[in-house]
């Protein structure tokens, strides 16, 4: 349950990154996403397990600034989890007869699947929900922009929900039956989610606020963001 | 936008007249022709039985229940001279605001200060927005929780933060949806606070409250929904005038007299909790520091008071095993076992009817075959008396709770129910009717209780308190108000239970 905690308060911004400018807060988890992501779309182009750690320390670093070393840990655990997905279904490959990678190559895929994942949640750590809908506002994706709103701010009361549904169906009816729990959790969802538009109604859903493009303090972040990424991709050439 | 205090003045702003509503779902009519008046300045309180229509009204006068229902409404609601019908959807929203049950539906960015501050600027505009959030956030004391996400306050700071949000459109009138559900007794104050801010701003005040007594004195009217219409009551008519208690507590047969105590008889211990110290993993604080608890075989029941996030549902789950002690231990009997009960007691149903819930329970537990007939009895003798195809997701409030007591019941074995806050959401008659119902039951009881007015009607209750992770032992107060506002409700017919 602690695991899934942490899971969510991945995709909670951080009260710090209200320092940075838009920009930054959008191309630091992009370059790495976009950068580590290279591979899969040019087989040619190799990073090694060092650029790739590279790159894990330095988001670890923005996650350690942005949110604390409690969260961090919680990070950890997650880049552990993917990784022993990514053994998992290397392992599941050979099981199907597949030629599964050697173990070290096993180990360095995941870790890069790992930092991609992170890169990923640090735009929900770097950017606002309303950042994020002024970004699919400005791409002409409106709809989306509310219906993401939306789930955003249910995210929370939904895990809270399940938090509490996952306690209850073990205690009642053991850990093997332990999904029963999605009906009441359905019904609990289209209750929240009730209640929510009741909210909208009366708030409204206004379109979000110009962010700030640029902020002094984005050089610190960006610079070294950069600095690594193209690092690794040079040294790939 | 909230000015400093400002003299009330008798003006209507909003008025009701034959209002009547239904669902789409149904040919009856939900209401049947409420009039309904607030004026400026005024806190108008609406009371009513579970499924009386309380958040039909709701709906219907701010037109969510034509808009977001497809409901069909009649009649007239006038909000400040003009008709809803003609208002437009930013007209309405500067003229009347909701709080809802659940405050946190409210908050659409996670931290309080990004919410509050950027729905501001975007309904004013980033100079006015701006000295607006920093007027609200001065005037309803946000300050310390800016900085924080909407789902990590507690409930009392949910709802201000809420109520400041509703305020940025600076509304005239404000209703409230069960604004004290969920509270503890320092989130109740905090709301009362909220509530005389509000009306010594000159706005019309609307709330909709099972749990009123604490709200009497900050109400000028006082409406009963009853049978789809609203009957203006005095407040003479929510209490007796004062007796005393100890003669009001025999009067229900509720009494702690010797002769209950007698008949208190002490069976095996079913849990016994030993030193139990318990801390969330990366948290740096206890939430429970060396508690001891002998859950025993008493009729009476354990009660666990505490304000919320004082560590109360922890403590249950400790107890039924779900939780580790990191220090201490938990020794159940052999053959016992724990039943819990959650605070939203809908997440207890797993099934799409009650008949399918007893047969899940009784084949979980290899009840035999009488299980299920057990069941239906239990459930028939707690007054749910409804047909065992219906889905448990339809069922009240008390229903549900009656109904998840009867199916922990009907697998029989030795158990200990473990139940968080089962009070909540009940009007006071049901509250009552509640207590002796689970006084009835022979089964050793956990009950976590987050106000004292709930705690006072829990019969032969052995009473602690857990505070800063300590669990001491209490006194349980006599509140007699508690007692007069049940039977008041029963005459009243504000009560859904047996």
């Amino acid at each position: 349950m602690s695991l899934l905690r942490d899971f969510a308060y991945a995709f909670t911004v951080s009260e710090k990154a209200e320092e940075l400018g838009l920009a930054a807060k959008v191309l630091v988890p992009a370059l790495f996403v976009l950068s580590l992501s290279l591979p899969y779309v040019a087989p040619w182009f190799e990073i090694s397990a060092v650029q790739t750690l590279l790159a894990l320390a330095y988001e670890i670093a923005v996650v350690a600034y942005l949110a604390g070393y409690r969260r961090l840990l919680g990070m950890f655990r997650l880049v552990g989890v993917i990784i022993a997905l990514g053994f998992a279904l290397n392992l599941i490959s050979l099981l199907l007869g597949s030629d599964p990678a050697n173990p070290v190559t096993m180990a360095f895929r995941a870790l890069r699947v790992a930092t991609i994942v992170l890169a990923l949640t640090l735009f929900f750590q770097l950017l606002t929900v309303g950042e994020i809908r002024y970004l699919l506002l400005k791409m002409g994706l409106k709809r989306y922009s509310e219906m993401f709103a939306v789930a955003m701010a249910l995210l929370p009361t939904t895990f809270i929900s399940f938090s509490e549904a996952y306690v209850v169906a073990k205690l009642k009816l053991g850990k093997k039956n332990v999904s029963s729990l999605i009906k009441p959790l359905i019904v609990d969802s289209i209750i929240n989610s009730r209640h929510m538009a009741e909210a909208l109604y009366m708030h409204g859903l206004p379109p979000s606020p110009r962010p700030r493009l640029v902020s002094r303090k984005d050089p610190v972040v960006l610079v070294p963001a950069i600095l690594v990424s193209l690092t690794h991709i040079v040294i790939s050439l | 936008m909230p000015q400093t205090a400002v003299k009330p003045i008798k003006t209507s702003v909003l008025i009701a007249k034959d209002l009547w509503f239904r669902y789409p779902s149904s040919p009856d009519w939900v209401l049947r022709g409420v009039n309904l008046v607030a004026d400026l300045g005024e806190v108008v309180l609406i009371i009513g039985a579970s499924g009386s229509g309380k958040t039909t009204l709701l709906r219907s006068i701010t037109g969510i229940g034509e808009l977001i229902y497809g409901g069909e409404a009649r009649g007239t609601i006038m909000i400040c001279g003009r008709s809803l019908s003609e208002l437009s959807i930013d007209e309405l929203r500067g003229l009347i605001q909701v709080v809802n049950q659940n405050a946190y539906t409210h908050f659409i960015e996670h931290s309080v200060r990004a919410d509050l501050y950027y729905s501001s600027i975007a309904i004013h505009g980033f100079a006015k927005g701006e000295r607006l959030f920093k007027k609200v956030v001065s005037i309803f004391k946000l300050d310390d929780l800016l900085k924080r996400k909407f789902f990590e306050l507690s409930g009392g700071q949910l709802r201000r933060a809420a109520i400041a949000k509703a305020m940025l459109w600076d509304p005239l009138v404000v209703v409230m949806d069960e604004p004290l559900m969920w509270l503890d007794d320092e989130g109740l104050e905090e709301v009362r606070e909220v509530i005389v801010t509000l009306k010594s701003l000159g706005k019309a005040v609307i709330v909709f409250e099972h749990r009123f007594l604490s709200l009497l004195d900050l109400t000028s009217r006082i409406y009963l929904l009853k049978n789809g219409t609203l009957a203006p009551l005095d407040h003479g008519q929510l209490k007796y005038p004062r007796r005393a208690p100890s003669a009001f507590l025999s009067n229900v047969g509720l009494g702690s007299d010797r002769e209950d105590a007698e008949r208190i008889e002490r069976k095996e211990t079913s849990f016994r909790a030993m030193n139990v110290w318990f801390k969330y993993e990366r948290d740096n604080n206890w939430v429970l520091k060396g508690v001891s608890l002998d859950v025993d075989g008493l009729s009476g029941a354990i009660v666990i008071y505490g304000r919320n996030g004082s560590g109360k549902s922890t403590l249950l789950k400790v107890l039924a095993g779900y939780l580790a002690p990191m220090r201490g231990r938990v020794q159940r009997s052999p053959g016992v076992r724990a039943v819990y009960l959650p605070q939203n007691i809908y997440l207890f149903f797993t099934e799409d009817s009650l008949i399918k819930e007893l047969q899940v329970a009784c084949s979980q537990h290899r009840s035999g075959e009488d299980c299920v007939e057990r069941g239906i009895r239990n459930m028939r003798n707690l007054g749910v008396n409804l047909d065992v195809g219906t889905s448990p997701f339809n069922l009240s409030w008390g229903q549900a709770m009656r109904t998840a007591v009867s199916i922990a019941l009907s697998v029989g074995g030795k158990q200990v129910l473990l139940l968080d806050e089962p009070f909540t959401g009940l009007t006071y008659a049901d509250r009552l009717a509640l207590a002796k119902l689970l006084a009835r039951i022979e089964v050793p009881k956990v009950i976590t209780l987050s106000n004292k007015e709930t705690v006072s009607i829990i019969p032969r209750a052995r009473v602690f308190e857990l505070r800063d992770g300590y669990l001491v032992t209490a006194k349980q107060e006599v509140i007699s108000d508690v007692f007069e506002a049940a039977e008041k409700c029963k005459e009243l017919g504000i009560s859904g239970a047996p």
